[in-house]
């Protein structure tokens, strides 16, 4: 995932819709997926997401041109993430009940997109599953690092754990998914 | 195995992260073991699968409804600051004026409708209906509604056509139009219900309570206005809720209505937000203070936290659809504090007169608590 051009966020800050658009976007998936390391629901992830982004966009003037978007809108779920957590303890139960109903909603609801029909890569579609199969904290990390393009120190500091953490965690992770994907136990 | 590099070092060095001399050691290392280059080959393979991964996010869906929480937002005249929203709303949740007081005579309406309560009665209310909406401007001609109602001492859930889900409690009762019109799906409660809001951006659910106005795109929370209390009570379990006076007072039949009922100041309600629209048309929201215990009806409960008497007694009337007395008036607000959950209405009676410490006597269907004449 790349930084949005300076281009794109000076439209963005001067109200742009279709800037808006764009960034909401680029930025929209991984956000609710590490939303969802904190809430453990879809539905709280995407209400935290959708909080984020009024946010950035209710103060899109005061954002500084030199701000790292991204950073900014991951540290921003974060925090969303933490405080509808604490505010939710009394809806456990209820939310627990959402949940399950929830997945069968969206398998339900969402259509196969075209790349997910003609998924032709064995590899990539194993890479998936392993990924996913992974403990929460490991499949954070990785997608974090990896997909998001992040360094260790910042993986950390957004997840709350420590840089050593976060290295044993992706060393465990290379070890599993090389045996699982390339039988390769070196 | 190459000891001598460990795969963080790799990671990094795929990642672009290295310095000029681990970049070095790293080259240098290569050239000499060849299973090096395997271990940095698969950390690429690893790391660009995970860049490709397919999202298990409808993006798409998730814009549209971002747009109708800006819409919500926009029509409810809050800021689009959701944060600061919260903030203002705490600081004037002890006296947030809301137009339009009740009307007493609509009262009385709802207090008649409610006393129809019979079976779980599920008929077009030509009747009772056209009554209901008699008195409204000439343009809105009679529609056609269901009427569903849950009698005492039952619970009745409703799924209705777009696929919402109404759960009512005792002594409760549900219009809806016979179809849902164009440009709204507008409900009637009295009584207590709990709403699982089928998600439709194009069709704002509202749900109209004795005065109360409230308003959601696709939720679950919890209405409390039987015709005894002396506030409409709204508890969000889910999703958000604009909350306030019923400008209309009452169904609307036409536009124009609709478009006067958009107008009147009304409170953001999230998860876990209690409100209560109490008489003079002032809302008092409780940030997150709604729990289980509002919720406890549905799991055929009956909860008091210091309720007064006269509260309880009403409730108990419902649940059980029994009548009782209070012999002595003076008890009516004594505070009662007491959990009950599937037990016959005699030992509820029985906890009651113990804990009051008064005489229960019991013919029929009716009770009486306190000391006899």
């Amino acid at each position: 995932m790349d930084e949005l051009s300076a281009d794109l966020l000076a439209r963005f800050r001067a109200g742009d819709e279709s800037a808006f658009e764009a960034m909401f976007r680029a930025y929209a998936a991984p956000l609710c997926d590490f939303a969802m390391y904190f809430t453990r629901s879809r539905e709280q992830a995407t209400e935290v997401v959708h909080d984020v982004f009024l946010l950035v966009w209710a103060r899109r003037d005061r954002l500084d041109v030199r701000t790292n978007l991204r950073a900014y809108l991951y540290r921003a779920t974060r925090n969303r993430a933490l405080e509808v957590r604490r505010r939710d303890t009394f809806f456990r139960r209820w939310v627990e009940r959402t949940t399950v109903e929830q997945a069968d909603d969206e398998s339900a609801r969402l259509a196969p997109t075209p790349h997910e029909q003609f998924e032709r890569d064995e590899q990539a579609a194993a890479l998936r599953r392993a990924i996913d199969a992974l403990p929460e904290r490991r499949r954070m990390v990785l997608l974090l690092r990896w997909r998001d393009g992040m360094r260790n120190e910042q993986v950390a500091e957004l997840m709350g754990i420590s840089v050593k953490t976060v290295e044993n965690q992706i060393t465990q992770a290379l070890r599993t998914l090389r045996e699982q994907l390339f039988h390769d136990r070196g | 195995m190459s000891e001598s590099v460990d795969d963080l070092l790799l990671d990094r060095y795929v990642a672009g992260e290295c310095d000029a001399a681990e970049r070095a050691h790293v080259d240098r290392m290569l050239a000499a073991d060849a299973a090096l280059a395997r271990r940095i080959e698969q950390i690429q393979a690893l790391r660009s699968g995970a860049q490709r991964m397919s999202q298990s996010w409808n993006v798409d869906l998730l814009w549209r409804e971002l747009q109708e929480r800006r819409a919500v937002a926009a029509d409810t005249h809050s800021a689009p600051d959701p944060l600061a929203a919260d903030r203002r709303a705490e600081r004037r949740a002890a006296s947030a004026r809301v137009m339009g007081a009740l009307p007493r005579a609509r009262r009385g309406r709802w207090a008649a409708v409610a006393r129809l309560a019979a079976a779980v009665v599920v008929a077009a209310a030509a009747g009772a209906g056209a009554r209901w909406y008699a008195g409204q401007a000439e343009h809105d001609a009679p529609q056609s509604r269901y009427r569903m109602e849950a009698q005492h001492g039952r619970i009745v859930s409703v799924r209705l056509a777009d696929g919402s889900r109404v759960t009512l409690a005792a002594g409760s009762a549900l219009e809806v139009p016979r179809t849902f019109p164009e440009g709204g799906r507008d409900v009637a409660v009295t009584g207590q219900a709990y709403f699982e809001i089928a998600h439709d951006s194009t069709h704002p659910f509202r749900v109209h309570t004795r005065g109360a106005l409230t308003r959601v795109l696709g939720t679950k929370f919890d209405v409390r206005a039987y015709p005894e209390d002396s506030a409409v009570t709204v508890v969000v379990t889910e999703g958000h809720v604009a909350f306030g006076a019923d400008a209309g007072a009452g169904l609307p039949s036409g536009a124009s209505r609709r478009r006067a009922s958009g107008a009147v100041p009304s409170v953001t309600l999230s998860r876990g937000d209690r409100a209560r629209l109490v008489p003079g048309g002032v809302v008092r929201v409780e940030r997150g203070v709604g729990g289980e215990r509002d919720l406890a009806w549905m799991q055929g409960r009956l909860e008091f936290v210091d309720t007064p008497l006269r509260a309880v007694v009403r409730d108990v009337e419902r649940w059980y659809d029994v009548h009782i007395v209070l012999s002595d008036s003076s008890l009516a607000s004594a505070p009662v504090t007491a959990s009950f959950g599937n037990e016959p209405v005699d030992g509820v009676l029985r906890t009651l007169a113990v804990s009051l410490d008064v005489p229960l006597r019991r013919r029929g269907d009716t009770a009486w608590l306190g000391a006899s004449r």
